[in-house]
């Protein structure tokens, strides 16, 4: 077989991160301030040196990792002092996916992962930067397997409204304030300390001329949200136009991307589970996002799993059944009792009273700036009072059913109403747990552990616990023995 | 299907490792708050209560609330004082299984037992440490013997 090396770009990339390097040539040019310039220059050598080094170990590292694709799988060679060799069978790749970002669209290279249900969680056990054909020829072989002649192409394409509200629903501040953290800081790197002074003034200049007669503080504030917002709002849009998801034999094709195109071949028995995330509001408009939990996709920073951006309820029913009839919905079969409500209450109904009377106490105490104190209680209790809403929602959304093929369960997450469907085979542990406020109601939390690569598990707040025995017992997924020894503990107890 | 409860000798450890902490808080407590203040006696009364609480009532019901079972199945663990649980791991999900000694082992004749699956673990500290084995042996063998992809 012919070892092929990943694409030449990749010496730039190996490159970046001996870039730390540079601070010697640096160091030596803030003392040659003091001798001059012709000493500086006698002494370029060692620049000179140092950059030859950098270019040495990235070619060192394109030079040394090799590859070759056979008909059972990728070997990979890595090192020449220290030789690391390993195999991946196709078999066993759960997710390859090939990212084209806009900067390599013109020299024709690509990101290819490969991943595994072993290995690193952190990171793909197979990467590499090639040319978009041999990611081709690799994508190709690797789904061969999985294709059958009979196999024929289903394709859902959503509606770019649709994906508008899923970039609205997953942007948040806080990516789009790191995002603009780096971009001003190398901004200020490259026009100077002036360029920084300059954006603040203009923007204090703004904040006072659109102020809505509140604090100009409180405006610069919801300005850095709002821009940060919409930054992320943006990058979301840009990942996720053009999206389509493709059913394809045993393999799902998910490709997305306006300017950087994304392509995920997911193979379909190494999906864990399905998940619908739902919030209030798109609860109420019927609106629904469908994501997948498989190894290596939604794996690298600010990537979403994600199989359906949204769409409304029925269309995505129908879409599933079209697309992934292996992990259909069991109806919610146990659910938790009246006398549990204020253990769902209890929890969002503390923190508005706490809010309440941290607001009423710097009322009370700070004078003279009323007005700031109120603006802050009322913004800081919405969002508590919006978990409030989700919590009662939960009461009745909460519980677990269980079909042949899958145990579907039902619960909420902070602010998201979630329904995660799991085929059986991929549940590992299950864990039921009481504290001693749950144990006069006979109440429990149940962990439901399923197959990753690291620890994954989700939690069904508030079930009574003989339901869920009775439940899972008739599943086998716990012990009929172990019924009875709870029933017989019940009955020496009566 | 029976439930075995860890060798009593745990118990033993247990209040052993307590004693030996609490001695070690005490002196902590001695070096580092002068013997005349009256947080000194704040301190020593706290963690003398404390001792008595978890000696004599938090450590023997963790040692009676704990118990483990192996069925053709699953492995199943229960046990915990404030919170109670049950795990139950497939069998046939085992990844790997390790059995953990210390130097101490030989003389306490207690191991721990980490049972590992995909997405989960399972842990079965101070057990005796031919029970360790002979665990760890069952379900290595049942490894060995079937092919454990899904």
């Amino acid at each position: 077989m012919k070892k092929r090396r990943s694409h030449l770009i990749n010496i730039l990339e190996n490159t970046s991160r001996f870039l730390i390097l540079l601070l010697l040539p640096l160091i030596r040019a803030l003392f040659a301030t003091q001798v001059g310039f012709y000493e500086w220059l006698s002494g370029a050598w060692f620049d000179l040196l140092v950059l030859g080094v950098i270019i040495a170990l990235g070619v060192y590292g394109w030079y040394s990792y090799t590859y070759f694709i056979s008909k059972a799988g990728i070997h990979i060679q890595k090192g020449i002092f220290f030789r690391r060799e390993w195999f991946l069978p196709f078999r066993n790749i759960s997710v390859i996916s090939v990212h084209a970002p806009w900067y390599y669209r013109p020299i024709k290279a690509v990101r290819v992962h490969a991943d595994t249900d072993g290995g690193n969680p952190r990171e793909s056990d197979f990467s590499i930067t090639v040319n978009r054909e041999l990611a081709a020829q690799l994508l190709e072989a690797a789904q061969r397997p999985l294709i059958s002649q009979k196999s024929f192409r289903r394709t859902y394409i959503p509606r770019n409204l649709y994906i508008t509200i899923f970039a609205v629903l997953t942007s948040n501040s806080l990516t789009g304030v790191l995002y603009l953290w780096a971009t001003l800081s190398q901004a200020e790197t490259v026009f100077g300390k002036s360029f920084r002074a300059e954006l603040l003034d203009t923007f204090a200049e703004l904040a006072e001329w659109q102020s809505f007669g509140l604090p100009p503080v409180f405006v610069i504030l919801a300005y850095v949200v709002l821009g940060c917002w919409l930054v992320s709002f943006l990058k979301n849009m840009e990942a996720h136009l053009r999206f389509q998801t493709s059913r394809y034999g045993q393999t799902l094709d998910i490709r997305s991307g306006l300017f950087s195109i994304r392509h995920y071949a997911v193979t379909v028995r190494r999906i864990n589970f399905l998940t619908l995330r739902q919030s209030l509001f798109t609860k109420l408009f019927g609106l629904t996002s469908v994501f997948i939990h498989c190894t290596g996709y939604g794996k690298k920073q600010e990537e979403l799993s994600v199989l359906f951006p949204s769409g409304l309820n029925r269309e995505i029913q129908t879409n599933l059944k079209l697309l992934l009839p292996e992990i259909p919905f069991a109806k919610r079969q146990i659910k938790p009792k009246l006398c549990n409500l204020s253990r769902f209450l209890i929890p969002p109904l503390s923190l508005c009273l706490v809010v309440l009377a941290v607001g009423l106490l710097a009322l009370y105490f700070i004078s003279g700036f009323d007005r700031p104190i109120i603006f802050l209680l009322i913004i800081a209790e919405i969002p508590c009072l919006w978990w409030l809403a989700v919590k009662l929602f939960a009461f009745f959304h909460t519980g677990i059913g269980v079909s042949d093929e899958v145990v579907t369960i039902y619960y909420t997450f902070l602010y998201q109403v979630i329904t995660c469907s799991i085929p059986k085979h991929k549940i590992t542990k299950i864990e039921t747990q009481q504290t001693l406020f749950q144990l006069p109601t006979k109440c429990c939390d149940v962990w439901i552990h399923t197959w990753a690569e690291g620890t994954k598990r989700q939690k069904v707040l508030n079930l009574y616990l003989p339901e869920v025995l009775e439940l899972l017992s008739s599943d086998e997924f716990f012990h009929t023995h172990v019924i009875q020894i709870e029933q017989e503990k019940k009955k020496k107890k009566r | 299907m029976n439930f075995h409860s860890l060798p009593k000798r745990s118990l033993v450890i247990w209040e052993v490792l307590a004693v030996v902490l609490f001695g070690a808080g005490i002196f902590a407590a001695w070096v580092l708050i002068p013997q005349s203040f009256l947080i000194w006696y704040a301190v020593i009364w706290l963690l003398g209560a404390l001792f008595i609480l978890v000696a004599f009532l938090y450590l023997p019901l963790l040692y009676l609330s704990f118990s483990y079972c192996l069925s053709d199945t699953d492995i199943i663990v229960k046990g915990g004082v404030v919170f109670y649980k049950m795990r139950f791991l497939k069998r046939d999900k085992v990844s790997f299984v390790s059995v953990y000694n210390t130097p101490l082992t030989p003389f306490l004749k207690v191991s721990m037992l980490l049972i590992t699956a995909p997405g989960a673990h399972l842990v079965i500290p101070f057990l005796a440490q031919d029970e360790a084995d002979r665990i760890a042996d069952a379900l290595n063998r049942r490894l060995s013997s079937h092919d454990n992809d899904h």
